[in-house]
């Protein structure tokens, strides 16, 4: 099996299966670019919004879920039944991480074009962010109110149409 | 004697240090505090003033400029920043806070942590829009978790914004009406329609308690003895934004019926699936019941098809004092059955207000404790 090197922001090499690369359509791009294949020496792919520590992280995913098939785009109900399936359990365990890693993850999956990790990440916060009251939600992840009381009052008012009374 | 003088010098020393703590605490006022304390006296010189006592406004005035000798323009500043949030809000919240932020920067929020907080990772804010949209996407699931996503938008302007988003809202639209929709010129008419069109609610389930009393059998030798036994269950009734409805009826306590109808998958048997439709305000519920025939399991040769219950319910959908959508009242009520070929339909008569109470929305909480899929 070829393998190509992927180069870290932090200038660390991986050596990684072509077809594990593949998942990425970022890198499946720069391959057809730069004309790399099979028979290509050892090219280097850098990529330098992505740090070495991340990278391990995504390269252990494209791994495990290489031979996955892919989602074909139907109609078909059957099809949309097995996309919204839960989490695996794989999946639930790789994603035990904390906060900023997740956010990492899902930055890198973004720019790498990894739909299949990009969407069970952002699943991750989904759940972190459903069924919470807004002051859980900026105690969990750290964020400012920036509303004047007067705003806030006004956006809660606008939003009582789902509160229960 | 010697006791009395220790006790005394332990009480000086004592007193000594909370003054000194109180001094401390004066002095290290952080400025905000100060600058407080000036916009009070500063307001209610104000009020003094108006009231055409000049005296007391002076001093109070003074007494302001003292503590913070820009309090004037601050005031001034102030309250222009307030006028200009009053006049603006009302309109239209979302354009205000949109100006604002691309002013100031191009972060959705900021984050709490104070300077110089030692952390390691990266903040929420540096996610880009395109993957907090799909982030919320997940939030809304595919059962439209609107609530989820309101209260998202009640965590700081930026988050806001994000909640407001019309793509968001005409998604959940379109879910629920299907084709059924005209799209409004104003696109943030979306979230408009979706709060106020008529519809079923997701977040829970219609719950109909029917309580009724019946007449016990009369004791044998005491003719005075008349037991009444009160009989009391329930009816429950789940939409899915899908267009499935699962329906039950049930004496057991309410906790135990409601958490029957958390799954959607592997369904118990008490349980009744159908599907429903909107008929102006009204909508129609239709749940099939096939049942168990003898004769398919033996694949005789004289069956005549499968023996089938069919409900028909027609619900017209109203608002209680607390909630929009939140009660459904019986319109009709029949049932069709058809056994070994034969047909048969009866009507319910639903002017007993004791049989057919109207069905009451309840909130249950963990139906939407995870995410489905994303919405689509």
């Amino acid at each position: 099996m070829k393998t190509i090197k992927l180069q870290s922001s932090d200038g660390k090499i991986f050596d990684c299966d072509l077809a594990v690369a593949k998942c990425s359509g970022t890198i499946r791009t720069m391959l057809e670019d730069l004309e790399i294949d099979e028979s290509s020496e050892d090219e280097i792919i850098p990529l330098p919004n992505v740090d070495g520590r991340i990278l391990r992280k995504v390269i252990e995913y494209c791994n495990y879920h290489k031979d996955d098939p892919t989602p074909i785009a139907t109609d078909n109900d059957d099809n949309k039944e097995k996309r919204t399936d839960d989490i695996i359990s794989w999946d639930a365990e790789f994603l035990k991480v904390d906060q900023g890693t997740l956010f990492e993850i899902i930055l890198a999956a973004n720019y790498l074009d990894i739909a299949n990790l990009l969407d069970v990440s952002c699943k991750t916060v989904a759940n972190m962010l459903k069924n919470k009251t807004p002051d859980e939600i900026r105690k969990e992840f750290n964020i400012k109110n920036d509303f004047t009381p007067m705003e806030e009052e006004q956006v809660r008012r606008e939003n009582t149409w789902c509160e229960e009374k | 004697m010697e006791e009395d003088e220790n006790s005394l010098d332990q009480f000086r020393k004592q007193w000594r240090r909370e003054l000194e703590q109180q001094l401390d605490e004066t002095k290290s006022g952080d400025s905000t505090s100060q600058e407080n304390s000036a916009t009070n006296l500063f307001q209610q010189a104000v009020e003094l003033e108006k009231s055409k006592k000049y005296f007391d406004a002076i001093r109070l005035y003074r007494r302001a400029l003292q503590l913070d000798p820009n309090i004037e323009l601050k005031i001034y500043q102030a309250s222009q920043a307030h006028e200009q949030t009053t006049d603006d809000f009302s309109q239209n919240s979302s354009n205000t806070f949109q100006k604002e932020l691309s002013l100031e920067s191009n972060q959705i929020c900021q984050s709490a942590y104070l300077p110089g907080t030692i952390r390691t990772g990266i903040h929420i804010s540096s996610l880009p829009i395109e993957v907090f949209l799909l982030i919320l996407k997940y939030v809304i699931s595919s059962d439209l978790d609107y609530k989820s996503l309101e209260r998202f938008g009640r965590v700081c302007k930026g988050f806001f914004l994000l909640s407001r988003d019309p793509e968001l809202w005409r998604l959940g639209c379109q879910k629920v009406w299907r084709n059924n929709i005209t799209t409004p010129q104003n696109p943030s008419a979306w979230r408009d329609m979706f709060i106020n069109r008529c519809r079923v609610l997701f977040d829970g389930c219609y719950i109909c308690k029917i309580t009724y009393q019946r007449l016990g059998e009369n004791s044998f030798q005491d003719q005075f003895y008349r037991p009444v036994q009160i009989v009391e269950y329930f009816r429950l009734i789940r939409f899915m934004p899908s267009g499935e409805v699962l329906m039950m009826t049930s004496a057991d306590d309410l906790q135990t019926c409601v958490n029957k109808l958390k799954n959607l998958k592997n369904i118990s048997r008490e349980i009744l699936k159908g599907s429903y439709h909107y008929q102006d305000n009204h909508v129609l519920v239709v749940i099939k019941k096939t049942q168990f025939n003898f004769a398919q399991k033996y694949k005789r040769k004289n069956s005549e098809g499968e023996n089938s219950l069919t409900f028909f319910l027609e619900l017209e959908i109203g608002n209680t004092n607390k909630k929009n959508f939140a009660k459904l009242t019986w319109k009709n009520y029949s049932v069709s059955q058809v056994r070994n070929g034969h047909e048969a339909t009866s009507d319910y008569d639903l002017r007993s207000s004791t049989k057919y109470p109207p069905f009451i929305f309840s909130h249950v909480k963990s139906f939407h404790n995870e995410s489905k899929g994303c919405l689509e």
